[in-house]
């Protein structure tokens, strides 16, 4: 009888703190709490916009303008949102990207920002890889235009989108084309045990009419 | 004492009354129970010597002193009994004579003491002797001994366990006979076993021990502690209930056996003297078999034997006034005492919180921690602890957490479903937020058993249920972002209340242009969660279902298709998202051009037009809603003298026909047909620009009305519905000319209430009518096209706006246009015939035939001869060879729309056959980037989009296509293939695509 009760304090009790480390898990803790919180705070964010200056707010909060270098933020997700100044107000839309920072990685915006939804430029951003491979990372990639395909190094690779894809550890000349859309060109870093992920944004190519005779 | 006071204790504090307390077994019990915090009441006789045990016990706790005299009283007035204590034992062996009223007066008190006792459920227990017990049991094994005298203690103790034993059968009373072991101990001055006190007495008094006879009899013996230990021990244990049990050390020991072990021990005896035995009761063989001992029910003898005989030696020797040096005898160890015999005050609860609370108690005295400290314990159970961790963190907890992460994602799905239904926003976001958070949780676990995949040979597997979890995850982030970016659409369609009405019912004039603007502003969290559902998509997708545990397989491939459906499904909702907010007016008026037209007179956009409406949109409620009578608008542009161009194409094939309203949609492209409209309804007064056009065909209005099974019509005496609804139409219009002004009353009713009970209901009514729509809309009984460019891009890429683009160059194009002021398009089927001969990757050969088999009987309205100027659309570079079976052989060739057209007159009278034939080819060089084979590094493609002309019927298409007998076609989805032949037979019931691929 008491071996019967023995045992079923201690189900319970495994059961307990089974549960607990479901609902609370450690990582999500430690990286709040003071001098342990050091180690998931290196992380760097660097924002770019070519041709013009914006301002950066992360989650509300303003940051200054473009470029910028922002360092130290806590690993996790974060809505940046930029909005091009300009002399004549409301000409350009903000716009908002969803980017997570890992600590121990660099995350990168470089966007062009044209008015209304025009957009060229990539959001790169570092995800943990458990299970990777040795000497190889992952990269994911998608863009807002359709049937795209994608170059490194001036060699095909694959067509757009990618997710999870192998690839060698080292530096790589990306270039993502599509039929009626500028070529998006940029440098990747493939790191191991990580999932580079890369957002690309492609500008439409100018249309040019050509007006040709009807006999109707 | 004051025996009411035992009806104010405490329920905590357990009453235990020893009855026969007053002598030293009892005193020492009764000094453990009042130790232990119970309340003890002694029922006895008040005598010199029992006196003395109630003095001392007075001074230990709280102690209740009870005569037999007052027994029955006692036990009436008594508010609760924990335990009694009957030591029928010490009673009969104090007192060695009986007579009948002592007797009779011991069973009474025995009777009255276990009823009472029963009465409270108490717990029980009857002492008695064991010496008295072997006794009894050799005289009744013996036959020269016999039975014994009545009225003896051997008698009255059998009778005492006799009756406890018939008491227990009745009553199931908790009780248990314990037969007590000679006692020994340090304050024992006489041990009641006669040869034993004998033993004792010589070993400290003379030179030696006599005993008479061989010294063979038994004993069994126990030390006071031992013995008040086992009582209380056996006494609390519920094992022991209805037990007869013998309390006294495992051995047995023969009087011979004792005296040795006196010898040892440095007493005054020196040696052993054996004397005849004077009694005639010898027992001539033992055959006592004792009850179990005690030690089958936790007790254990803590006191040795050596130990008992010192102490009792001392005893003697204090006895006898006589000093002996105990300490000389070596190796003896020191008994400890027993601390901790019964903890009868505490609760389960209290014992519990006495344990955790045991550390902290011990630091008050940190030497005795520090010198119990045993660092090999410490590392071991540091050890023990830090192992047992590591296993359920990396691999129990996953387990659970999986478990417990699963069954939670699936109760939220459910929640999931319902709100999507209801279209509870709140809900909703609550639903994602917990699934996405749960499947994050899942991840996690995940991740931390990957080591026993990695061991097991299983990391295939791991990567393929990670990624599906993973996809997973991303669904959950993506819909949670799609409710957030999608709520403001979500609650316009809710809360929209229609500005429209029948009748005298309540209009609202409420304006939704903060909704229009929320969508507007949410924009970027649809492009999140489409974007996100995408990578999901992806990633499900790529899962090999063969590293799967195949219980598993069927279900990922079921999700893999529910993901895809998914995707397919939002991926729109970024491009309506961007235009919705304009085509609802969320910043100014827009007009939209509504056009019915009758398919049973098919013209280029899909039929006859008896009906225009004009509905116009602000801030997301309807403002404006016109409908009329083509005719009337005709009408009214000719009393003002406005004349518009007529095309060329039309003037080739209608000659001086002019180009009224009526007549807007002779080009097949609605684009235009929008932009040509917009001059009409300008000219007549309706709106400065129109933003969209809208064409719906009777064939969509009766679907509608086989919905609603109905609907009231002004000036009709019966109800419409889809069944009567052509008679109707056909009354209207009997004996006209296509050029005749044919009013249509009744379908301009009929449009005006069709088109206020769709705009009149709420949005989320809609879903009624959602199926027909979406069918409708791929037929081509509706078509859309918007000024907008977002819109019209997404209309264009649905295939809903029914321009002739550029991709359907690749086959010819047949356009109708029934002229004869008949409903013949009901009466005809339709045969198409297309063979493309690919000659060589330069050069491709094109056969299209149109065969019309006219099923009318008469030429009485709706039916007679279908009358039909038909354009067939080429590509621009097209060379044709032949055209047969237009009339009189007559047609023209010119270019329009982008394309080369071949019109003229086909018609086909009543119960006729009519065949068109037209062949041409296409060159490379001629065609440039239009020529539909294109050709790759490794592969010849090509795509073939069939054209169906709005309005016409479920044509049969015959297909087929001929290459070159050395190309390997790799890619002819949908199509049969027989060497180097492909064909399909099919219905065009909507446009259709095939695509096609060689090997080169």
């Amino acid at each position: 009888m008491k071996k019967w009760k023995s045992a079923l304090i201690m189900l319970s009790i495994i059961i307990l703190i089974s549960t607990f480390l479901f609902f609370v898990p450690l990582d999500g803790i430690i990286k709040y709490l003071p001098i342990l919180n050091s180690f998931y705070k290196n992380t760097t964010l660097e924002i770019t916009t070519p041709n013009g200056k914006s301002t950066v707010k992360i989650d509300g909060k303003e940051y200054g303008e473009t470029p910028t270098n922002i360092q130290n933020l806590i690993a996790g997700e974060y809505e940046i949102e930029l909005s091009r100044t300009s002399a004549v107000e409301g000409y350009y839309k903000p716009h908002i990207f969803n980017v997570v920072l890992t600590k121990n990685s660099t995350s990168r915006i470089n966007m062009e920002i044209g008015p209304d939804d025009s957009l060229h430029g990539v959001v790169l951003y570092y995800t943990q890889d458990l299970i990777g491979t040795k000497g190889k990372g992952k990269i994911t990639l998608t863009t807002n235009s359709e049937n795209a395909k994608i170059y490194t190094d001036d060699d095909f690779l694959k067509s757009a989108p990618v997710s999870n894809l192998d690839m060698n550890v080292g530096e790589y000349k990306m270039t993502v084309t599509a039929e009626n859309y500028q070529d998006l060109k940029f440098q990747i870093v493939v790191r191991e045990g990580y999932i580079l992920n890369i957002k690309g944004y492609l500008l439409p190519n100018p249309v040019n009419f050509e007006i040709v005779p009807s006999d109707g | 004492m004051d025996n009411t006071n035992l009806t104010k204790i405490k329920g905590q504090t357990p009453i235990s009354i020893i009855v026969h307390g007053g002598n030293y077994t009892s005193f020492l019990l009764a000094k453990t129970l009042l130790e232990q915090g119970s309340h003890v009441v002694i029922i006895d006789k008040y005598t010199n010597s029992s006196k003395q045990y109630f003095t001392d016990l007075k001074k230990t706790g709280k102690v209740s002193f009870i005569d037999f005299k007052g027994l029955k009283s006692f036990y009436e007035k008594i508010a609760r009994i924990d335990y009694l204590y009957y030591m029928l034992g010490q009673k009969v062996e104090d007192n060695g004579h009986f007579d009948s009223k002592d007797f009779l007066a011991e069973t009474d008190y025995l009777n009255s003491s276990l009823t009472a006792a029963n009465k409270y459920k108490a717990k029980i227990s009857l002492v008695t002797s064991m010496r008295l017990n072997r006794e009894l049991a050799n005289r009744v094994n013996n036959e020269v001994t016999g039975k014994t005298k009545p009225y003896s203690p051997l008698e009255l103790q059998r009778y005492g366990e006799n009756f406890a034993a018939e008491f227990v059968d009745k009553t199931k009373a908790n009780l248990r006979i314990i037969r007590l072991g000679t006692l020994l101990g340090k304050r024992i001055n006489n041990i009641t076993d006669s040869i034993l006190d004998k033993l004792f007495t010589d070993s400290t008094q003379k030179h030696q021990i006599e005993i008479e006879g061989e010294g063979l009899e038994l004993h069994n013996l126990i030390h006071e502690s031992d013995a008040i230990y086992g009582i209380l021990k056996l006494t609390f244990t519920d094992d022991t209930k209805g037990e007869v049990i013998s309390l006294c050390n495992r051995n047995d020991y023969s009087t011979l056996s004792l005296a040795y072990k006196l010898l040892e021990l440095d007493v005054e005896a020196r040696a052993i003297k054996f004397v005849e035995k004077q009694s005639t009761d010898t027992v001539l063989q033992d055959l006592y078999v004792p009850a179990p001992n005690a030690e089958q029910f936790g007790w254990k003898q803590n006191v040795s034997l050596e130990e008992s005989i010192i102490e009792q030696i001392q005893a003697y020797y204090e006895k006898s006034d006589k000093k002996w040096d105990a300490d000389k005898v070596n190796n003896i160890k020191k008994y400890k005492a027993q601390d901790n015999i019964a903890t009868t005050s505490k609760t389960k609860l209290g014992r519990f919180v006495y344990n955790i609370t045991a550390p902290f108690r011990k630091l008050g005295n940190p030497k005795d921690v520090i010198s119990t400290l045993n660092y090999t314990t410490i590392l071991r159970n540091i050890t023990i602890t830090s192992l047992s961790l590591l296993v359920i963190y990396f691999l129990i907890a996953p387990i659970i957490g999986i478990t417990l992460g699963s069954a939670l994602i699936y109760k939220d799905s459910k929640t999931l479903r319902d709100s999507l239904e209801e279209l509870n926003f709140d809900k909703l976001q609550q639903s994602t937020s917990n699934i996405s958070s749960n499947i994050s949780r899942v991840e996690n676990n995940l991740n931390r058993i990957y080591w026993v995949f990695k061991l097991t040979n299983g990391v295939n597997e791991y990567r393929n249920i990670n990624q599906i979890v993973e996809g997973t995850g991303y669904a959950m982030d993506s819909a949670q972002d799609l409710v957030v970016g999608l709520r403001p659409l979500g609650e316009y369609i809710k809360d929209f209340e229609p500005a429209v009405g029948f009748g005298e019912e309540k209009q609202n004039s409420r304006e939704y242009t903060e909704y229009l603007k929320a969508i507007d502003d949410n924009q970027y969290s649809v492009k999140e969660g489409i974007y996100k559902m995408s990578l999901a998509q992806n990633l499900i997708d790529s899962v090999d279902t063969k590293d799967i545990p195949k219980f598993l397989q069927e279900y990922v491939l079921q999700y893999k298709d529910l993901i895809n459906d998914v995707n397919t499904t939002v991926k729109p909702l970024e491009k309506v998202t961007q235009f919705l907010p304009d085509l609802l007016g969320v910043n100014e008026r827009k007009r939209y051009l509504i056009l019915t037209q009758n398919e049973g007179e098919i013209r280029s956009t899909g039929g006859w037009i008896s009906t225009y409406a004009i509905v116009a949109i602000e801030g997301g409620q309807i403002r404006e809603m016109f409908v009329d009578d083509i005719y009337n608008g005709d009408g009214a542009l000719k009393l003002q003298g406005v004349t518009h161009k007529t095309p060329n194409s039309m003037i080739r094939a209608l000659a001086d026909v002019p180009y009224t309203f009526s007549l807007v949609n002779w080009d097949p492209n609605l684009d235009n047909v929008m932009l040509s409209a917009e001059q009409f309804i300008y000219d007549l007064g309706k709106g400065n620009e129109i933003d969209g056009l809208i064409t719906m065909d009777t064939l969509f209005l009766e679907k509608l009305l086989d919905k609603w099974e109905g609907i009231e019509v002004p000036g009709e005496t019966e109800l419409i519905t889809s069944s009567n609804l052509y008679t109707k139409i056909f009354e209207m219009q009997t004996e006209f000319m296509p050029t005749s002004t044919r009013k249509s009353i009744f379908l301009t009713d009929l449009t005006n209430e069709i088109l206020t009970k769709v705009l009149s209901s709420k949005l989320v009514d809609y879903r009624d009518i959602g199926d027909i729509l979406e069918e409708s809309l791929t037929e081509k009984h509706i078509q859309v096209t918007f000024k907008n460019s977002t819109a019209k891009s997404y209309t264009d890429s649905m295939g809903w706006d029914g321009n002739i683009d550029s991709k359907y160059q690749n086959t010819p194009v047949n356009i109708d246009w029934n002229w004869g002021a008949n409903k013949a398009n009901l009466y005809i089927k339709k045969n198409h015939t297309l063979d493309i001969d690919i000659k060589d990757e330069n050069t491709i050969d094109y056969k299209y035939q149109i065969a019309i088999q006219n099923d009318s009987t008469s030429n009485e309205f709706p039916q007679g001869e279908y009358v039909n100027y038909v354009r067939v659309l080429l590509p621009s570079s097209a060379n044709i060879m032949s055209i047969k079976g237009l009339k009189d052989n007559k047609y023209d060739v010119y270019n329009e729309y982008g394309y080369k057209v071949v019109g003229g007159w086909f018609n086909t009278p009543i119960k006729e056959t009519s065949t068109l034939e037209i062949s041409y080819r296409i060159l490379r060089d001629e065609s440039g980037l239009s020529f539909p084979l294109v050709k790759t590094d490794t592969h010849f493609d090509m795509d073939i989009n069939i054209y169906k002309q709005p309005g016409s019927k479920k044509d049969a298409y015959n297909l087929s296509l001929k290459f070159p007998e050395t190309w390997e076609i790799e890619e002819s989805e949908g199509m049969t293939r027989i060497e180097n032949n492909v064909n399909r037979r099919l219905e065009l019931s909507s446009d259709q695509y095939f695509n096609l691929s060689w090997k080169r």
